[in-house]
Parts: C-alpha cells; sequence; structure tokens
C-alpha cells in the first residue's frame, strides 16, 4: 500500500522546505500532501489517513495540540504516526505516548534528521548518503 | 592666815624638837645621836607631809578659781565680780561679742558674694545715695571692671549718668522698678544697656534704705531670643519641609508600631486607607482583617531589624508590594518599622507581556530561521550529492566555484545556528530575570553530569590539539539541582574554554566539602586581562577575541550560567591570569546536605511568594 505523509504548516516556506526534505521519499512513492492550518489539517487526515504527519503548534483555526488529540482520539487513525513541530521555548505538556504526540522536533529543524526520522517511521530503506 | 601658822609651827616645832623632845629622849636613854636622827626623821616625815597638803591645796584654789574666770566669762558671775569691773567687763564683752560678729559677717559676706558672684544676670545693691554697695562679677565684667571690689563704693555717675538719675528717684519713690531699660556707661565709655528689674530695700522703720537692681543684658538677650526663634523655624523648616516630603510620596506610606498601630501616614496612605488611619491596627486598615497577616512584613523587621518585602494580591489582579525598614530610635533600639506600599501590577503586567512578547518573536524568528537553515542545508545536500559527482570532469573554475558555494554555505548554516542559539539564550535570559524559570530540583549525578558535558561538546574539539581531563573524586555525592540546567551551564563553560584555548588540556574537576560541591573548568588560552574580570559575567562582555575561524557566541552565555547557578543557591566566579588559562568555578549544594525544609521550598519553586 502507497505510504502518506501529511504536513501541517500554515508558514508556506515551511511547508516547501518539508516538502523539498521528504522529496527523495517521494522518488521512492511515497505520497505528500499539505494542509495550511489545523482544521483543514485534520480534515486532510481523517479524509487520506496519512502514516506520518508533521503538524505546527501555532496555526489558525485549530492550533496543532487540539489537532493532535483528535486524530489521536480517532479509531480510524490509530496507525497514525504524529510528530509536533515546535519552537523552544514553547511551553509543551510532557510526552504522552497514548494521547499525546508521538515525538516532538524543535525549529530550527535538521532536514536530515526530519528525512531520516521519516524514513524510520515508514520503514523505507533508503539510501541516504550520511 | 595659814602662813602664819605654818611659819609658826616651822619654827615652834624644831625648837621643840631640839630643847623638849631630845632632852626627853636621851633622859630614857637613848644616845644623844640616835634621839637626833630619830627627830631628824620625824621632822623629814612632818615637813613632806606639809608641802603634800599644801599643794593639794593649792591646787583646788586654782582649780576653783578657774572655774570662777570661766563663769564670769560666760558673764554669769558678774555679779560676783566687785563691782567696779562691771562696766568694764561688760564693755569687754561685747567688744569682744562685735569681734565675733564681724568674723562671721566676713565670713558671710565672702560666701553671699560667691553666690551672687555665679548669678549669669548683674546684681547691683545701691544705698540710699545712689552709691554702689554691692555688685557680682557679672555686673563688674559687664561694665569691663576687673573686680566686683572696683567698682563698689562708686556713686552712680560713675557709670555714665547723674548721682542720682531719675529713674533712681522714681525708684525710691515707688519702691519697684520693673524691666526697665537702663543705659549704663562700661569703664571705657562703651554704651551698655541692660534690662533691669529693681526694689528698695527698706530699714526696721520703713525709710528707704537703697535698692537692689537685677539686670540682663539687652544684646544678650535679643540674641538668645533670635536664636531661639531661628531654631524653632529652622525646626519648624524642617519638619514642613519632611511632611511635604513625606505627603508628596506618590505610594501610600505608614509608620507601624510593634502592636501593629499605625503611628503616622503620609496623604496618600490616608486617601488610600482613609483619613481615621492613624491610631488603627495596620491589619484592620489595610486589609480588614481581624489578626495580623500571616506574612506580616514589619513583623519579620521587628523580629530580624532588617527591610524585607512582600507582595500581595489584594484586590483582584492588583499586586502591592509592601516594603518595611526598621526606623530606629535615638537609643539603637527598634521602635517601629516604615511600610511602604507600591502597586506593582503593571510592572508585572509588563513584565507579562514582555515574556509574551519575547515568546512570540522567538517564535517569529524561529520561523524564517527554520527556512533558511533548512533550504540552506538541503542546497547543501543536493550539490555536495547530485552536482559535485558530475562535475569530475568539468573545468577547474567550475568545480572551485562549487568548492566555494559549499564552504560559503557552511558559514551560513554556522551563523544560522548562531541566531538560533541567540534567540534561545535571549528567551532563557528574559525568563531567568523575570523568575519565570522553573527548576525541576532532584540529586544529580556529578559524574554523569561531566561525562554529558564532555559529549555534548566532543564536535567542538575534534580534530584540535586539545586535551579533555575529568578529574573526579573517586566517590562523588550527588548535587542539588536541576540536571538539564546544570547540564547547559557545565556545556557552556566547557564550550567556552574549548573557544579559548588553541591547544593544551581542558580540565574538568570536582570538589568535595561536607556542604558542597565545586564544579571548576580550567582552560589553556589566553588568559582573561584583568579589567575584564569584573564585566565576565555581563551580557554581551565576550573577552578579547575567540580563536580564529571560530564562531564566537551569543555574549549570553555567561550571564544564563550565572543566573542558573543563583538560582540554585551556588555561586559562581572567575580566576585567570594573563597567559595562564583561566578558570570557571561553581558550587552546588550536596543533596545530602540540603535539609528537608529547603527541599520542599526547592520544589514549591520560585513565584510561590505571590499570595
Amino acid at each position: 500500500m502507497q505510504k502518506r505523509i501529511l504536513i501541517v504548516d500554515d508558514d508556506a516556506h515551511i511547508r516547501l522546505l518539508l516538502r523539498r526534505t521528504l522529496e527523495e521519499l517521494e522518488l521512492e512513492g511515497v505520497l505528500i500532501d499539505v494542509a495550511e492550518d489545523g482544521v483543514e489539517g485534520l480534515d486532510k487526515a481523517r479524509a487520506l489517513k496519512p502514516d506520518l504527519i508533521f503538524l505546527d503548534v501555532m496555526m489558525p483555526r485549530m492550533n496543532g495540540m487540539d489537532v493532535c488529540k483528535h486524530i489521536r482520539k480517532d479509531p480510524e487513525l490509530v496507525g497514525c504516526h504524529v510528530i509536533i513541530l515546535t519552537a523552544r521555548g514553547q511551553t509543551m505538556p510532557p510526552l504522552d505516548l497514548a494521547h499525546g504526540p508521538h515525538e516532538f522536533l524543535t525549529k530550527p529543524f535538521d532536514p536530515d534528521h526530519i528525512i531520516a526520522r521519516a524514513a524510520e517511521v515508514l520503514a523505507i530503506d533508503l539510501d541516504l548518503g550520511f | 592666815m595659814e602662813l602664819w601658822t605654818l611659819l609658826a609651827v616651822g619654827v615652834a616645832a624644831p625648837a621643840l624638837a631640839t630643847f623638849v623632845v631630845h632632852p626627853m629622849l636621851v633622859s630614857t636613854g637613848l644616845s644623844p645621836e640616835w634621839a637626833t636622827l630619830i627627830l631628824l626623821a620625824v621632822g623629814a616625815v612632818l615637813c613632806i607631809g606639809v608641802v603634800f597638803g599644801l599643794r593639794a591645796r593649792t591646787k583646788a584654789r586654782v582649780a576653783e578659781a578657774a572655774k570662777i574666770w570661766e563663769e564670769m566669762a560666760r558673764g554669769r558671775s558678774v555679779q560676783e565680780l566687785p563691782p567696779a569691773f562691771a562696766p568694764l567687763w561688760s564693755q569687754m564683752r561685747n567688744m569682744l561679742a562685735q569681734l565675733e560678729m564681724a568674723g562671721q559677717a566676713l565670713d558671710d559676706r565672702q560666701s553671699m558674694q560667691d553666690v551672687i558672684d555665679s548669678m549669669p544676670d548683674s546684681l547691683l545693691v545701691l544705698d540710699a545715695h545712689g552709691r554702689i554697695e554691692l555688685c557680682n562679677r557679672t555686673f563688674a565684667l559687664r561694665m569691663r571692671f576687673e573686680t566686683p571690689e572696683d567698682i563698689v563704693g562708686l556713686g552712680l555717675d560713675a557709670l555714665g549718668g547723674e548721682t542720682r538719675p531719675a529713674w533712681f528717684v522714681g525708684l525710691l519713690e515707688t519702691g519697684e522698678l520693673l524691666a526697665q531699660d537702663l543705659r549704663f556707661h562700661d569703664a571705657y565709655g562703651g554704651t551698655v544697656t541692660l534690662k533691669t528689674t529693681g526694689r528698695t530695700r527698706t530699714s526696721m522703720d520703713g525709710e528707704p534704705r537703697g535698692a537692689v537692681l537685677v539686670a540682663r543684658d539687652n544684646v544678650e538677650i535679643s540674641r538668645l531670643t533670635s536664636e531661639l526663634q531661628r531654631a524653632a523655624e529652622r525646626l519648624e523648616d524642617s519638619e514642613r519641609f519632611f511632611q511635604d516630603l513625606f505627603d508628596a510620596m506618590e505610594d501610600p506610606i505608614t509608620v507601624i508600631s510593634p502592636d501593629y498601630e499605625v503611628l503616622q501616614a503620609n496623604r496618600q496612605a490616608r486617601l488610600v486607607f482613609g483619613k481615621e488611619l492613624i491610631g488603627r491596627r495596620c491589619y484592620r486598615a489595610f486589609r480588614m482583617r481581624d489578626d495580623p497577616c500571616q506574612d506580616c512584613p514589619a513583623r519579620t523587621t521587628f523580629a530580624q531589624h532588617q527591610s524585607t518585602s512582600v507582595e500581595h494580591r489584594i484586590f483582584g489582579n492588583a499586586i502591592t508590594r509592601i516594603s518595611t525598614y526598621p526606623l530606629l530610635g535615638k537609643d539603637g533600639q527598634l521602635h517601629a518599622v516604615i511600610n511602604h506600599k507600591r502597586d506593582v501590577t503593571k510592572e508585572r503586567q509588563l513584565e507579562d507581556l514582555k515574556a509574551n512578547f519575547l515568546a512570540a518573536v522567538s517564535h517569529e524568528l524561529r520561523t524564517p530561521l527554520t527556512s533558511l537553515m533548512g533550504f540552506n542545508k538541503l542546497n547543501m545536500r543536493r550539490l555536495t550529492r547530485y552536482v559535485r559527482p558530475f562535475l569530475a570532469e568539468a573545468p577547474e573554475e567550475a568545480r572551485t566555484s562549487l568548492q566555494k558555494a559549499l564552504s560559503d554555505m557552511e558559514v551560513m548554516a554556522a551563523e544560522g545556528e548562531r541566531l538560533g542559539r541567540l534567540v534561545n539564550d535571549v528567551l532563557d535570559l528574559s525568563k531567568l530575570e523575570a523568575g519565570r524559570l522553573r527548576l525541576n530540583f532532584e540529586p544529580v549525578d556529578v559524574p554523569a553530569l561531566v561525562a554529558g558535558a564532555l559529549q555534548a561538546t566532543s564536535t567542538l574539539f575534534q580534530g584540535r590539539h586539545i586535551l579533555m581531563v575529568p578529574d573526579l573524586p573517586e566517590i562523588c555525592p550527588e548535587a542539588w539541582g536541576d540536571k538539564d540546567r546544570l547540564l547547559q551551564v557545565l556545556v557552556n563553560l566547557v564550550s567556552n574554554a574549548i573557544k579559548y584555548t588553541e591547544r593544551g588540556e581542558i580540565r574538568v574537576s570536582v570538589a568535595v566539602t561536607p556542604e558542597e560541591l565545586t564544579l571548576s573548568v580550567r582552560d589553556a588560552g589566553a588568559g582573561i586581562p584583568p579589567e575584564e574580570l569584573s564585566h565576565i559575567f555581563e551580557r554581551f562582555r565576550q573577552a578579547g577575541e575567540a580563536q580564529k575561524g571560530r564562531p564566537s557566541g551569543t555574549g549570553l552565555g555567561l550571564p544564563i550560567c550565572r543566573e542558573l547557578v543563583h538560582l540554585h543557591r551556588g555561586r559562581i566566579w572567575v580566576e585567570s591570569e594573563p597567559g595562564l588559562g583561566a578558570t570557571f568555578s561553581f558550587t552546588l549544594r550536596r543533596a545530602d546536605a540540603v535539609d528537608p525544609a529547603e527541599r520542599s521550598l526547592d520544589l514549591r519553586g520560585p513565584g510561590a511568594t505571590l499570595s
């Protein structure tokens, strides 16, 4: 089955950066979708059932933590791995694997790290050259 | 008569003995020599008896005479004297009495003079003719004479007036002189005005015998009066000044007694807490409570003799800071405290605003920074991975250009990282300074902390001539602190050490005392110039230039370290000599030396002071 990644961020350049970062996975056949705010993110998550979601925290309409809560509660999205992209200095709740995101990544993030994590989560063996 | 008897006996007795007794004795058969001897002996005994008898009589007579003399001297038995002696005797006695009185009077006069000389006012006694009978030293000196004796006997005219000036005549007539200004001339002709009060002296039969005057120097009086007045004015001025100052304060200020009574209040305090504030209990007046507040700062000040301050959230969100200061009396005792209230609501709101603003700004900065750094890194990856391999055959120029581009991108990446650190540091420091950072206190394994710091900085000293030497005690007790924050401090110090060391040894050591642990990081750099040592913990102060080609720091690392160490109630300091490197040290409390009360306080964390 085709793997899917959903990127939810209100900043166009961050969306582009994540897309470009994940280009090599796209070449491997992974589908990449984007959403521009929390509500659209949640709708797309429910519609597309991605395997991995990158979620920004501060977004219009619904923030990332709330989107994450809805996703984790949704029985149809059990297999969905949620990575929250947070800026340092934002107070985050302690990691709660049962109800919260699976992991936090701090901005500014290292693209190498992002693609390595994504490949791992999607169980895709990728020669990244490092 | 007795004399004659004595003479008769003196002549008759030897004759009787020679012519009657001696022949009688011889006739009894005694030898004439023995008889003479016996008679002589009897005669001698008699003579001695007479002499003693006479002596006793004489003594008695003398005593009697002395007694009579004594009684006569007392004047009791003048009548026993022959009548012709009586007048002479009484005259003599009067003379003796007068002499005695004169002596007494002389003594009295001297002591009276002493008394009147000690008066600060002038005293003058005049006879009926206006001659000076007596005066005190004050008057004499005021008139510029040397002693009172120099004036006594002079007339009033000698003091620059008539013999009987009008005031003197008036005084004799009315018997009184009331605080009149009299002008005299002193011994050198200078004018002296004395405010004089006087009374006449009268003899037994009511005739005026003169006058007694007491005078006070006008100049002196007016000087004293004006001085007093000035002093009073100054006092009033200063009182008004302080009252004005007190009232001008925009904050309510009160003075509180040990039993919580409001003793004084400035205008603002009366405006805020009511006009009848003074005399009320502070807890009642200020907070409408029936008992003193639990965290009463005045009580702390009374107990510890130190100023202190607390913050109360009183109405809604209003926050008042109450500071108390000891008010010491002249005896050095603490009699009251000054209570100063300030509304710090705005300051706290501003702090909140600042913190929120900084959080927002740092987020807004981080987003574009993420793009910049991310795309830069992606480009480097693309160039390295997908372009460079195809340039092996390309002209030299193209390859060099690519190499230059990649190296420039590395600079961009490094600077991006630095900017990211700066944003983090600014955020950290502002949190620290606002007291918003909560430490998660727990026992911390120090060797693990050191290992963690060396691990975190390992990329910095790779490929350099730097030897990292951990110097740990065999048994190292746990420290009491926040593991992550302590790691931040140690990483900061170690990366600083690396930054300033070209080659050599960096030693990270731990020393243990019964109370504390001291962690030190010693570098082998150029050292810190003495003039920079005292500023080294200030913001944006970096000693000298960092090693060439290394990105320099944010200038906030050491201030953050200092704040963090202080939050751990430790000390941080630096020792350095130019050319010999620098040693940064900080202390931490041992987990086993922190008592439970402190632990619970630490765990409650800062911010708990707001009630």
